[in-house]
């Protein structure tokens, strides 16, 4: 070889040309060539809030599950703002001083963000988990639902950055009928029956109490206790009146006849009925499918659906969850995020009401065996036209690392959608923010600097939460699809939306805000369009049974479209 | 998910599946043997060798021998013993370890090599009791350490098994046997990057021992690394015979094929591991899965049924795992009625809860 490129200098300089050019045309055509890449500009931004979970030696289990995150415009100036959940002193279960205040951070449109939690009257009570937003009285403004273990708070967007507590006159404090508040985590904004209502599903977890607290582990390594350990509790359907008051419809609907350990819930139209369906995320118990029949009841059919468990039968750690197609084969399918050992279970639709694993198949099998995941969110990241996997990591238990076999800090992994059913842990590439370990747990989606790019909040317990800018050097093109609804209930969730590209391509999604673990992300409908500048169509399956459809739309833009 | 490490890890506990006699330590002659036994190093190593190789005869008539000419050797009879263990003879066999305790020679060898055998044999009171005796006579003997620590684990005192197995490896970091307790004894705590270090060693140490290369591709696979366990479920296969033989190996990488989908490959494996091992419910459950991936809905029935008509002793597959495959394959079949009581099963059947603490 050396002694060829002595007698024929020509033939080697042609050679490195040659060589040159084939690595040009490869990344040129090469798909894996972008990388999904974050940056966390927590610093710059401002947003300082330090997920406190209150933690005391005994480590009871509420400790573990809190830090849900919303993204949500509360003050309608087209910019995402911030809102996260936050623990309390335990084992009063009050939030004594500010360190426990949830927080509401304003979007200030240049990167920076303030916090207006005062100001705005959404510092909090009780041990608080969860958050879900939406409009709930169609008034233009988004409300916020806070669930918690002591304490589930309604605030009514006042419309002037204020917000009011309107739990008690709205009738949806998560008590059970004998009044007893039960533990509540995650929440989920949807009209169940179609009458432009926005009603409200509250998954309830564990029968705790400071009374029957449990210690597990050994004395000054104590970790958080199995969930085997307490009794489940029926989750609570609120339906709205139309009014400002709810009615607690979990007898009549059948959602309050199963005893579930619920984390996370997910909404999606899974069987094409145009009634919302709801999926439960259960920790170490089946997780269950409530399957809606016409607006008027549900029936559990988590088994009959295979979704209950996975393909071996077993229920798994399910912590959060995203109902959404991933396939573009316009049916929603199931990504959900469980514990170390557990692998995180991929559960296509395949039609007919049943669901097939996919979790080894599409590579999520092997590479998320050794995480423990709570926040979950599938979007187009890098624009690419097929729908990622974002994963918050972190082991359940504070102390897991003195014993060994697990880590409780873990880093947040990226799966980069391959577009032929497989993903790809793309997570060494995703950028310096993205291989930090801690104690992540709820996160929300959705365009913050509304860039076409999607981004990710994440609270972290003891840490700052990660403002995860989303970076990728994708030159894709992208739309965000706003709606109002008329008839509908105003934000449009549940609305099913096709995209057809102009190149032909076909993608699928449907609004929703109740994402990953318990969590709430933007309302906006987000489509990475590859390189397809317009849609030739737009195609939208409205709550209220409309259908509209929208031709030669460009893309690269926040479209709003009002339900006619 | 149920770790399948914990399936292996029962695999060798269990009388049936263990080898028996022929993994009794190998014990040189003891310096209290000496005038006993002198002279006797290359017969012995001989007759060892048949034995090890399972050549018996030639071992029978090497040691007949040795015993003749050297009644007081110890030693020659705890070979003698290993010999009517390999025969299936275990009443001769107690017989002669009793015989080699009485003898002057005894030394800690001689109780570790007896306590082997009654670890094999399930008298783990017995066990106990023997092992104790050859840790009073030398605390630094690896085997007895090695059986000690098992005995430990049955009790519970897991801190202690671990303590002294890690003692045996350092006096005796050759000490296959002792690398493979302590891995298991990683394994059944699911330290799974612990587990694969010491199957790596035994692997080394023990190149024919495919139960070795079965853990290390189970706890490779617990650590998601599918591409190293494939290679160590090939190896472990290429060796899969003589006194080690690992009646799971199959099923265990079939079980990884069926994952990957590869279903051709997967069924070549499962086909054999339920011929090797048709009486266990995990085998025939697992053939139930892939008969259900591949559409042979049929036989996935037949599987199913018959998985659920078996016995599982160690729980390794609930109940619970086998009415919702049933559920599906009725389903499948049209069944409508087993399809519905099924899955009413599957709502009411509760999981044992596997640990009280997340660790």
């Amino acid at each position: 070889m050396n002694r060829a490129f002595r007698t024929h200098p020509l033939l080697f300089f042609l050679l490195v040309v040659i060589t040159f050019l084939c690595a040009g045309w490869n990344r040129k055509a090469s798909p894996h060539e972008t990388h999904i890449q974050f940056e966390n500009r927590q610093v710059k931004s401002g947003v300082e809030f330090i997920l406190n979970n209150g933690t005391v030696p005994e480590k009871p289990v509420i400790d573990s599950t809190l830090g849900g995150v919303a993204l949500f415009d509360f003050d309608n100036d087209g910019f995402l703002d911030i809102f996260f959940t936050n623990g309390a002193r335990i084992p009063s279960l009050e939030k004594d001083g500010p360190a426990f205040y949830n927080r509401l951070y304003r979007n200030n449109h240049d990167g920076t963000f303030t916090d207006v939690t005062v100001h705005a009257s959404v510092r909090g009570e009780g041990y608080s988990m969860g958050v879900a937003a939406a409009d709930f009285d169609d008034d233009g403004w988004t409300d916020l639902y806070v669930t918690g273990v002591n304490r589930n708070i309604l605030y009514h967007n006042n419309g002037n950055g204020t917000f009011s507590d309107v739990t008690s006159h709205a009738g949806v404090s998560g008590t059970d009928a004998n009044g007893r508040k039960l533990w509540s985590v995650g929440a989920a904004w949807f009209d169940y029956n179609n009458d432009g209502y926005l009603d409200l599903f509250v998954a309830n977890y564990l029968d705790w109490s400071a009374a029957n607290s449990k210690l597990c582990g050994e004395e000054g390594k104590r970790l958080s206790c199995s969930p085997g350990m307490y009794a489940g509790l029926p989750n609570i359907l609120y339906r709205n009146n139309g009014d400002g008051t709810f009615t607690n419809v979990s007898a009549a609907s059948g959602i309050g006849d199963q005893i579930g350990k619920g984390m996370s819930v997910a909404i999606a139209d899974y069987d094409g009925d145009g009634f919302m369906d709801i999926f439960v995320a259960n920790d170490q118990q089946r997780n269950f499918l409530f399957r809606n029949l016409d607006g008027k009841k549900f029936v559990e059919i988590g088994v009959e659906a295979v979704v209950a468990y996975t393909e071996d039968g077993l229920p798994v750690s399910s912590m959060g969850v995203d109902f959404r197609d991933l396939n573009d084969d316009g049916r929603p399918d199931l990504v959900i995020t469980a514990l170390g050992g557990e692998m995180f279970p991929l559960l296509l639709n395949a039609g007919h009401g049943l669901f097939t694993s996919a979790t080894y198949q599409a590579g999520l099998g092997f590479e998320t065996l050794q995480m423990s995941g709570w926040g979950v969110g599938a979007y187009d990241f890098d624009n690419d036209g097929h729908k990622d996997l974002f994963m918050a990591n972190s082991h359940v238990s504070e102390n897991a690392d003195l014993y060994g076999r697990d880590h409780y800090k873990q880093a947040d992994a990226i799966f980069r959608n391959l577009g032929d059913g497989r993903f790809q842990n793309a997570t060494a590439l995703a950028g310096a923010a993205m291989q930090v370990a801690a104690a992540h747990r709820g996160s929300a989606f959705g365009d913050l600097n509304n860039d076409g790019k999607v981004d990710a909040v994440i609270s972290v317990i003891g840490k700052p939460a990660e403002v995860l800018y989303n970076t990728s050097n994708t030159e894709d093109h992208w739309i965000l699809i706003q709606l109002e609804g008329t008839k509908s209930n105003r934000d449009g969730i549940g609305t099913k939306i096709k995209v057809t590209g102009e190149s032909g391509r076909v993608q699928y999604n449907h609004a929703t805000t109740a994402v990953g673990y318990a969590s709430s992300s933007d309302k906006r409908v987000h489509f990475g369009l590859g390189g397809d500048r317009r849609l030739a169509e737009l195609k939208l399956w409205w709550p209220s049974g409309k259908i509209q459809v929208l031709k030669d739309v460009a893309g690269d833009r926040i479209l709003k479209v009002k339900e006619e | 998910m149920r770790a399948l490490a914990v399936f292996a890890a029962w695999l060798v506990f269990s009388s049936g599946l263990r080898p028996q006699a022929l993994c009794l330590p190998v014990l040189p002659p003891s310096p209290s043997e000496d005038s006993a036994c002198a002279g006797i190093e290359v017969e012995l190593e001989s007759a060892r060798k048949a034995l090890d190789e399972n050549r018996l005869a030639d071992a029978e008539s090497r040691l007949m021998a040795l015993q003749a000419a050297h009644q007081e050797c110890a030693t020659v009879l705890v070979d003698l013993a290993r010999l009517r263990a390999a025969q299936k003879n275990n009443n001769a066999a107690e017989e002669l370890f009793l015989r080699a305790i009485q003898m002057p020679s005894v030394d800690s060898t001689t109780y570790s090599s007896f306590a082997q055998f009654s670890l094999t044999n399930g008298q783990y009171q017995k066990t106990d009791y023997l092992v104790g005796r050859a840790l009073e006579m030398n605390p630094d003997d690896p085997d007895a350490l090695v059986i000690e620590a098992q005995i430990l684990t049955m009790k519970r005192q897991n801190d202690a098994a671990r303590r002294a197995l890690e003692k045996a490896c350092r006096l005796d970091p050759k000490n296959a046997e002792a690398h493979f307790q302590l891995g298991v004894w990683f394994d059944n705590r699911k330290l799974h990057s612990n587990a694969v270090q010491e199957f790596e060693k035994v692997t080394l140490l023990r190149s024919n021992d495919p139960r070795a290369y079965d853990y290390l591709a189970l706890n490779l696979e617990s650590q998601g690394d599918a591409k190293n366990a494939e290679e160590a479920y090939r190896k472990g296969l290429s060796v899969n015979t003589g006194p080690y033989f690992d009646s799971f190996l199959d099923y265990n990488y079939g079980r990884l094929l069926l994952k990957e989908n590869r279903l051709q490959e997967s069924r070549t494996h499962l086909d054999r591991a339920l011929t090797l091992a048709p009486e266990t419910r995990a085998v025939q459950y697992e053939h139930a899965k892939l008969n259900m991936r591949s559409e042979k809905y049929r036989e996935a029935r037949v599987d199913g049924e018959r998985a659920l008509s078996l016995q599982d002793r160690g729980g390794f597959v609930l109940d619970l795992q086998v009415y919702y495959l049933l559920a599906s394959v009725y389903s499948k079949l049209g069944e409508e009625d087993l399809a519905r009581k099924y899955r009413e099963l599957c709502r009411t059947t509760s999981v044992p809860v596997q640990s009280a603490a997340r660790e």
